[in-house]
């Protein structure tokens, strides 16, 4: 009897240890394996390889075949850049001026936000995990939950390192959950990603929520440092007789068009 | 020879598929060949090769996608036994057979991606589900036939003709 069922046996064995093994990884925090680095790291570079001629021939096409209307382009783009020059330094008088008043507040600027820039180089929003990859790895100091930004907000944070390369979730993967606070009046929360955007769980009902509020991270899990923008309110719903509010969460980031990010590193020292 | 050509093989398979997917859909869905690759092995090779193959094959899958080791060596290796079951005991190879099969183990495929995916969160999002399956599910449904051909072709340099052999 038993023998005419080994087989069957063996394999509900073994497919019951990679249960086993997947359930099991799910609720570790370990750091990335060797094998595994090895085969991210490979697998950039042959994207990479790959990638070559194909943005080879969509730059030759882009060159030549729409060379019409270049003329008109420039113009226009130069146009642009003498606004944009004056809209910088606009900035920059406002960035001096905040400097001064940090200086006078006492707080180091350079601890809170000691960051890396890295280029966005592989985008996987359609896959499972909702993820980009980032040509920075340990080896440049990235960690585990270090958190990604871009000027826009918050993008997301590591959740591989690798040694040249890392993994980031990005704040509307459905596992991504960040402590946030709504900036003007001060409703806490957690920031939960939907797939396309985010969404704040835990809003009383007495809550006052506003469409076009800014929703910022509140620093409490000392993940993500407070006050990066996380995305705008950009509907609110509440069912009669619910606890809490529904409220989306359009994020501030568009990450169809992200190229370059920030990794804020060094949160080790800032805990 | 054969235990170092098959795991690169199946690297640069992995890799390729998601350098087709961004061609071919602007990397607004996935296109999962190795789900047919394991379908395709589960017709084709013995339990004991096939099932390390797809194991292995769920590993870089794991790697690559971001998903915690175990997800999708558990999904290839299920999806593996079962279809290697069904094979042995239906002699049933026709496009629609297949169809039916890759549309079948992307269902199964897309709710256990999901299942595992709320595990840490405790919320399981069945509207998801639609989301997951639908744009990815019917382009392999699609390829699914021409893909055993294409492999039936290629076949021959690692051998998977065992269960053929086999049966006849």
């Amino acid at each position: 009897m038993i023998r005419r069922f080994r087989t069957p046996i063996i394999l509900v064995l073994i497919g019951g240890f990679f249960l086993f093994l997947a359930v099991y990884n799910i609720h570790r925090e370990e750091p990335t394996s060797f094998l595994r680095k090895l085969i991210v790291e490979g697998a950039v570079k042959l994207r990479y390889l790959l990638d070559y001629p194909l943005k080879s021939a969509k730059e030759a096409w882009q060159k030549y075949i729409f060379l019409v209307g270049v003329t008109e382009e420039n113009k226009r783009l130069k146009k642009e850049i003498d606004r944009l020059l004056a809209q910088v330094a606009n900035y920059r008088e406002a960035y001096e001026e905040n400097k001064r008043l940090r200086n006078l507040l006492k707080l180091d600027e350079e601890l809170r936000l000691k960051h890396l820039t890295a280029r966005v180089i592989g985008m996987e929003r359609k896959s499972p995990v909702k993820a980009m990859i980032i040509n920075r790895g340990s080896s440049h100091g990235v960690k585990r939950n270090d958190p990604v930004i871009t000027d826009r907000g918050l993008v997301g944070r590591v959740i591989e390192p690798s040694w040249q390369v890392s993994r980031v979730l990005l704040i509307i993967d459905e596992t991504s959950c960040i402590d946030a606070i709504l900036q003007t009046n001060r409703v806490q929360g957690i920031v939960q990603g939907t797939g396309r955007g985010c969404s704040i769980k835990y809003v009383g009902k007495t809550d006052e929520v506003k469409v076009g509020e800014a929703v910022v991270t509140a620093g409490i899990s000392h993940v993500f440092p407070k006050g990066l923008l996380i995305g705008y309110v950009s509907r609110v719903d509440w069912r009669e007789g619910g606890m809490f509010k529904k409220v989306e969460v359009e994020p501030a980031v568009d990450f169809s068009r992200l190229e370059e990010v920030m990794v804020i590193i060094g949160q080790d020292e800032r805990k | 020879m054969m235990f170092l050509t098959v795991p690169l093989a199946l690297f640069l398979l992995v890799v390729i598929q998601n350098l087709l997917a961004d061609i071919l859909f602007l990397g607004r869905s996935p296109l999962e060949l190795s789900l047919l690759v394991v379908i395709y092995l589960a017709f084709r090779m013995n339990l004991v090769r096939g099932g390390i193959i797809s194991s292995f094959l769920g590993f870089l899958m794991d790697c690559l996608s971001g998903t915690v080791t175990g997800i999708y060596i558990f999904i290839y290796f299920t999806v593996f036994s079962a279809t290697h079951y069904i094979a042995h005991h239906l002699y049933g190879e026709g496009d629609w057979f297949i169809i039916f099969l890759v549309f079948f183990w992307g269902v199964v495929e897309s709710f256990f991606l999901l299942l595992f995916k709320s595990l840490p969160t405790g919320v399981f999002c069945l509207s998801k589900w639609g989301e997951l399956l639908f744009p990815q599910i019917i382009p392999l449904c699609v390829l699914g036939p021409f893909v055993f051909r294409a492999l039936d072709g290629l076949g021959f340099i690692y051998g998977v003709n065992e269960r053929s052999s086999e049966r006849t």
